[in-house]
């Protein structure tokens, strides 16, 4: 339970930026959160587990990184074109991967626990990790259940140009990690809402 | 518009029953719709049956999208219902009660916590408060190292009495070592374990509370080398007990560095650094490692976080390294540790 609220706390945190920005764009894609938000979850905390046992390691720079920014690009217009589960699901996990490669933790007192342990008891941190992030993400969680829940307001944020401003951000997202700029871009982001 | 799928009486087994809500076309300009592959014209509309306030027909959907397939609306930015893209079963009354109780249970949690209601956060807040006189008196304790994270709640509260409410099992690790005051260890038994040499700091792009130039200006020293940035907030939960530290051990042979790597660009302005250090009260040594090559040389690979801390010998080994907040008590009697042994000085 600690680790879930510490995922919660971690909202507002600078350093959880980076994996905001872009699960925003996802979830506001929308029409296929039920599917998207467990994969935008799943895939984050996944690429967060393997970093963190040490069993993926490349620096989150460099030619690799930028392939998967303009691979993400292409994913997102596929998904504006097609319209359908598999490219948005492709785009999301895409971006999900690039997210959480991206993002250097400031690491709290729970999340140290699962990061010091992780090498030498990998297969014991997989869980802790995942509830760190849904609670990390509980707000897109709140979302895609109010889809169901009340079908009166999946149908306002179902609007096409709610899609399209989710489109926009991932593709965005994509973008600016090809060009290296993203990091720089959500430090603006923090300086002008912290000064 | 709100289109729907439904098996309705009319339409043979392979046939779905398009249902759409408000019983019109989607719009003048609309030439056709198209639903899961299906595209429904003018025509076929206007043939189809309208029922109570909706219009409906069948059509033969391929499989693969019988339940949740996309549809748009040609020639019309007519809205989209959400409803459409839900698989059959979630469409249920169950369904959506169980999906108001996930939405209530999130939201009482995410106010939960927002209003402090959770034994971490609160110990966060307490770090600050009380660490930089307890984590001092703490320290007269018998050196011993735990294999697990104790409370650092009961750190600061409780400074003489480590034991914590959470059962972990290094509460009774510490208890052992307090029963018996006088009790020292055998050296070998709790010296901190030896991780190899410290590398070095370089391409700095200078130093900060100090005219010191490089960390070997720190050789011969127990040395606390800290990974951080001043926009971090777990990096300033350990602040107050780095300041406990510093003055319980500053005069022996005890030496912070913190190594700032900035995460965001407004972080790497040395003037915003300068202001911060006054603002939290950090009086020790920095070094400017605005590249972050200092902070992925020392956690290589993408395994590199904010805080970490390492304890480097008199030797200039590494004896501790500790990813994030916490494990205080560990920190401390490792400090303690090695500035009342030093290790024997090698050629090196």
């Amino acid at each position: 339970m600690r680790i879930f609220t510490e995922g919660i706390q971690s909202l507002k945190l600078a350093c959880s930026l980076v994996l905001l920005i872009p699960a925003l764009g996802v979830v506001l894609m929308g029409r296929r959160r039920l599917w998207l938000v467990p994969a935008w979850i799943a895939t984050v905390s996944l690429t967060a587990w393997f970093t963190f046992t040490g069993w993926f390691t490349p620096l989150a720079s460099g030619p690799g990184h930028v392939l998967v920014g303009i691979g993400l690009l292409g994913l997102t217009a596929l998904a504006w074109k097609q319209d359908r589960l598999s490219s948005d699901l492709a785009a999301t996990m895409t971006a999900a991967f690039l997210a959480a490669w991206t993002w250097i933790p400031c690491v709290g007192r729970e999340l140290g626990g699962i990061l010091n342990n992780a090498r030498a008891e990998p297969w014991a941190e997989l869980v802790p990790t995942v509830l760190y992030f849904l609670g990390l993400f509980l707000p897109l969680i709140i979302i895609a259940a109010l889809d169901i829940a009340w079908p009166r307001i999946g149908e306002l944020t179902n609007a096409p140009w709610v899609r399209a401003t989710g489109l926009a951000i991932v593709g965005l997202v994509g973008g600016l990690v090809a060009i290296t700029l993203f990091d720089d871009v959500a430090g603006e982001l923090v300086r002008r809402s912290s000064f | 518009m709100r289109v729907i799928e439904t098996r309705l009486p009319g339409c043979d087994a392979e046939h779905y029953t398009l249902r759409a809500s408000p019983a019109k076309w989607p719009s003048r300009s609309s030439t056709s719709l198209v639903w899961a592959d299906y595209t429904v014209t003018r025509a076929e509309w206007l043939l189809s049956t309208p029922e109570a306030s909706s219009h409906q027909l069948c059509a033969r959907l391929p499989s693969a999208t019988s339940h949740y397939g996309s549809y748009k609306v040609d020639n019309t930015a007519a809205t989209a219902s959400g409803r459409s893209f839900l698989p059959h079963s979630v469409t249920s009354m169950g369904s959506r009660i169980a999906a108001t109780l996930i939405v209530l249970a999130a939201v009482a949690a995410l106010l939960w916590v927002a209003l402090g209601g959770n034994a971490t956060d609160s110990a966060t807040e307490s770090v600050t408060a009380a660490a930089p006189t307890s984590a001092p008196a703490a320290a007269s304790r018998t050196p011993q190292t735990s294999t697990d994270d104790t409370s650092a709640a009961s750190d600061r509260e409780e400074p003489e009495n480590v034991s914590t409410n959470d059962g972990s099992d290094s509460d009774t690790t510490v208890q052992k070592a307090e029963s018996d005051p006088t009790a020292v260890p055998e050296p070998a038994a709790n010296a901190p374990e030896n991780f190899g040499p410290r590398m070095d700091l370089v391409d700095l792009d200078g130093w900060l509370n100090t005219d010191a130039t490089s960390i070997d200006d720190f050789n011969g020293k127990v040395l606390l080398v800290e990974m951080w940035t001043f926009g971090c907030s777990n990096c300033k939960a350990r602040i107050p007990y780095n300041q406990g530290y510093y003055e319980k051990f500053g005069d022996q042979n005890f030496e912070i560095i913190g190594v700032h790597a900035p995460e965001f660009s407004y972080e790497a302005d040395v003037a915003n650094i300068e202001n911060a250090l006054v603002d939290l009260g950090v009086t020790w040594p920095v070094a400017l490692d605005t590249d972050k090559l200092n902070f992925r040389a020392w956690q290589p690979g993408s395994r590199s976080f904010w805080p970490r801390s390492y304890v480097i010998d008199q030797n200039g080994d590494i004896r501790y390294d500790h990813i994030g907040e916490g494990k205080y008590e560990e920190l401390r009697d490792t400090i303690r540790y090695l500035v009342e042994n030093p290790p024997p000085a090698t050629s090196s």
